[in-house]
C-alpha cells in the first residue's frame, strides 16, 4: 500500500518542548534534588554523639570587707590585665574601719619603735662591749704592774732565801728562820705564776669581745633589716586592702555593683571570664555507648548557620559521674541528661571558638582500641 | 549576604543547610509518594490536582514545623487561621486547598518574623508550584485527540488505519472497540498524542479516504480533561 511509503510527521519544536516538559524533565528534577539532598546530607547531617561547651573561666571580684564603693574602675566587656585596679572601697561601718585604721597605725608605730629599739639596743650591746673591753683592759694593765711588782718582790725573796740558805748551812741561822724564807719564795712564785695565767685569760677575754662586737653588729643589722620589712610588708597589705585589683587576665562580664553602692563582706562586685580557654568540657551521659579514651580524634563542629570543623583530641575522661550544667543536660539530644562522665578535649590553636560557646561533638568509634570498653563498662 | 541570612529573630540562628534540607527532602519524600500514587492508583478517582498536592504538601508541612518551632502557641494560631479560611470557603479543589495552606504558613513565618525561612519557603513552593504547572505534573493518560470512527471492513484491516495513525500521532490507544449484532462493522475510538495537533484535519482526511471507514469524528483534548 501507498500508505506504508508515508513517513511520519514531523513533531514540531513546541511539541518536542512539551513533551520533554511532560515525559522527561519530572525524572531530570528528582534526579537533581537527590543529588542535591545527598550532598547537604553528607556533608552537614551526621548528628552529633554529644554537645559540648567551649570552657568558661569565671572568677568572681569580691570585697575584702563591707564599705561603699567609692570609684569602679572598669566597664562591662574590658578587657583587664592582673593587677588592675577594679574599684575602690571605703569601709562603710565605722567600727571596720576604725579597727582596720587602728591596725595599721598600730602596725605604723610598732614598726617605728622597733626601728629605734633595735637600733637603742644594738648600740647598747655594742657600747657595754666597748665597756667592758676597756674595763677589762685596765684590769690586764694592772695585772701587769702588779706581775712586775710580784716578781721584783720573787727577786727579792729568792735572793733572800739563798743567802738564808748559805747561813743555815753554816749554822748561823736557826731551821725556823731558814723554812720562813723558804716559804715566803715559794710563795713569791706562785703569785707570780698565778698572775701570768690571769694576764693571759684577760687578754684571750678581750680578744673575744673584740670579736662579739664585730659580730654582734652584723646580726643586729639583719635582724633588724627583717623585722622592718616584716613590718612594712604588713602596713602594705593593710593599705591594699581599700584598692580591689583584678586576680588574673581577663573580661569583665558582668558587673553586680556600682560605684555609690554599699557592699558587705565578700559581696561579689564583677565576675571576670578568663581569656584564652581552648578547652571543652562534655559530659558522657549515663548509658551511652559511645567508647572514649583519652587522646582519642574527635571531631568538633560549630553550631551556627555556617558550620566550622576541626579535628581535637580528648585530653581527659573523668573517672566518675558528675552534674552537668542546665544548658547541656537539655541539649543532649539522645539521652536524658542530669548526670554524666565529664570529658575535655582541646581545641587546635587555629580554630575560632568562644568561651561558652556550644559545639556538637562526633565521635569516631575505633573498634579495637585498648580502651574502648573500659569506658563503656564503667 | 548576611542581611540576607541572618532575617531570622530567633533565638538561636537558622542553620540554611538544614532548612534547604529538610525542604528538600520532603519534596523528594512528596516527589515519590505522587508516582507510588500515580501508578498505583485504580479507579475513576484519579485527580491530577490531588497527584500535585501530594507533592507539595510535604513541603509545606516542613515548613509549618521550622515555623512553629516547637511553639504551642504559633500551632493553635495556625488551626485557627486555616479554619476560619475553610469554613468560610468551601475549596473543592485539593490544590487549592495546598495553595490556602501554604500561603498561611508563609504569612505566620513573616509574622513569626522569621523572614529567612518565609522567603526560602516561599520561593521553594513556588517553584513547586510552577515546576508541577510547567511538566503537567500528575498527568497519567496523555492524549490531544479523541478519534471516533465507523470501521465496516473486517478487524484484520485494521493496519491500514493504524499506519496513518502512527504516522501522525506519537502515541495511539484505542479506548473502546464497540461491535453490533445487527449491524455490520465496528465502532472504534481511540485516543491520540498527536505529533502536530494542528494537523489534526489532515488526519481526519487520510481516514475517511480509507476504503470502508465511516462517521469519522474529532474531538481535541485538552489538558483540563483530566482533573
Amino acid at each position: 500500500m501507498s500508505q506504508n511509503n508515508l513517513k511520519p510527521i514531523a513533531v514540531p519544536a513546541w511539541k518536542r518542548w512539551l513533551e520533554f516538559r511532560h515525559r522527561v524533565l519530572p525524572s531530570i528534577m528528582f534526579v537533581v534534588v537527590l543529588f542535591l539532598v545527598g550532598i547537604l546530607w553528607k556533608s552537614h547531617l551526621s548528628s552529633p554523639s554529644l554537645i559540648g561547651q567551649v570552657q568558661v573561666m569565671r572568677l568572681d571580684i569580691r570585697t575584702p570587707s563591707s564599705g561603699t564603693i567609692t570609684n569602679l574602675s572598669v566597664e562591662l566587656f574590658q578587657k583587664v590585665r592582673k593587677g588592675d585596679t577594679i574599684a575602690k572601697l571605703d569601709p562603710g561601718d565605722p567600727l571596720t574601719a576604725l579597727g582596720s585604721q587602728a591596725q595599721l597605725l598600730l602596725a605604723k608605730k610598732e614598726l617605728l619603735q622597733l626601728m629605734n629599739l633595735t637600733t637603742a639596743a644594738n648600740a647598747f650591746d655594742i657600747q657595754r662591749n666597748v665597756l667592758d673591753k676597756e674595763r677589762l683592759r685596765t684590769e690586764l694593765l694592772q695585772q701587769k704592774v702588779n706581775l712586775a711588782s710580784a716578781e721584783i718582790t720573787l727577786q727579792n725573796l729568792e735572793n733572800e732565801w739563798n743567802r738564808a740558805k748559805g747561813l743555815f748551812e753554816e749554822k748561823l741561822l736557826s731551821e725556823s728562820a731558814y723554812d720562813q724564807a723558804e716559804k715566803s719564795f715559794l710563795a713569791a712564785k706562785a703569785e707570780v705564776n698565778a698572775r701570768n695565767n690571769l694576764i693571759e685569760d684577760l687578754g684571750k677575754t678581750i680578744q673575744g669581745i673584740e670579736s662579739l662586737i664585730e659580730g654582734s653588729r652584723e646580726i643586729e643589722e639583719a635582724k633588724l633589716e627583717i623585722d622592718r620589712t616584716t613590718l612594712q610588708r604588713s602596713i602594705a597589705k593593710l593599705e591594699q586592702e581599700w584598692i580591689i585589683r583584678a586576680p588574673k587576665d581577663g573580661v569583665i562580664t558582668s558587673i553586680q555593683k556600682r560605684a555609690g553602692e554599699m557592699v558587705g563582706s565578700s559581696d561579689s562586685i564583677a565576675t571576670l571570664t578568663q581569656s584564652g580557654t581552648r578547652t571543652i568540657i562534655a559530659y558522657l551521659p549515663q548509658g551511652s555507648e559511645i567508647p572514649i579514651s583519652e587522646g582519642q580524634e574527635v571531631e568538633i563542629k560549630t553550631r551556627s548557620q555556617f558550620v566550622r570543623y576541626c579535628t581535637a583530641k580528648v585530653s581527659k575522661v573523668g573517672e566518675s559521674y558528675e552534674s552537668m550544667p542546665d544548658q547541656l543536660s537539655q541539649l543532649q539530644l539522645f539521652k536524658v541528661g542530669g548526670f554524666g562522665i565529664p570529658i575535655l578535649i582541646d581545641l587546635p590553636d587555629e580554630f575560632k571558638c568562644l568561651p561558652g560557646e556550644l559545639v556538637n561533638i562526633t565521635f569516631n568509634s575505633q573498634p579495637g582500641h585498648s580502651e574502648t570498653g573500659a569506658l563503656a563498662e564503667r | 549576604m548576611d542581611w540576607f541570612l541572618n532575617a531570622d529573630f530567633s533565638t538561636a540562628p537558622t542553620p540554611l543547610h538544614l532548612t534547604l534540607l529538610g525542604l528538600l527532602l520532603s519534596f523528594l519524600c512528596g516527589h515519590v509518594i505522587a508516582w507510588v500514587y500515580m501508578l498505583t492508583h485504580t479507579g475513576l478517582s484519579y485527580s491530577r490536582t490531588f497527584v500535585q498536592s501530594l507533592m507539595i504538601m510535604p513541603v509545606i508541612v516542613a515548613l509549618v514545623m521550622m515555623v512553629l518551632s516547637n511553639n504551642i502557641v504559633y500551632a493553635f494560631g495556625l488551626m485557627a487561621v486555616f479554619a476560619i479560611v475553610r469554613f468560610r470557603n468551601i475549596l473543592r479543589d485539593t490544590l487549592d486547598t495546598t495553595y490556602i495552606l501554604g500561603v498561611i504558613v508563609i504569612g505566620m513565618a513573616c509574622g513569626t518574623y522569621k523572614f529567612l525561612t518565609g522567603t526560602i519557603g516561599c520561593l521553594l513552593i513556588a517553584a513547586i508550584l510552577m515546576y508541577v504547572w510547567l511538566t503537567g505534573f500528575g498527568s497519567r493518560q496523555r492524549y490531544d485527540m479523541i478519534l471516533n470512527l465507523h470501521w465496516a471492513r473486517d478487524l484484520n484491516h485494521l493496519a491500514e488505519l493504524e499506519i496513518i495513525l502512527r504516522n501522525h500521532a506519537l502515541r495511539s490507544v484505542c479506548a473502546s472497540q464497540r461491535s453490533h449484532q445487527n449491524l455490520s462493522g465496528t465502532d472504534l475510538s481511540y485516543r491520540l498524542l498527536l505529533r502536530n495537533p494542528s494537523k489534526m484535519q489532515v488526519l481526519l482526511e487520510e481516514i475517511k479516504s480509507l476504503e470502508g471507514v465511516s462517521r469519522v469524528t474529532g474531538l481535541r483534548a485538552e489538558e483540563e480533561s483530566e482533573i
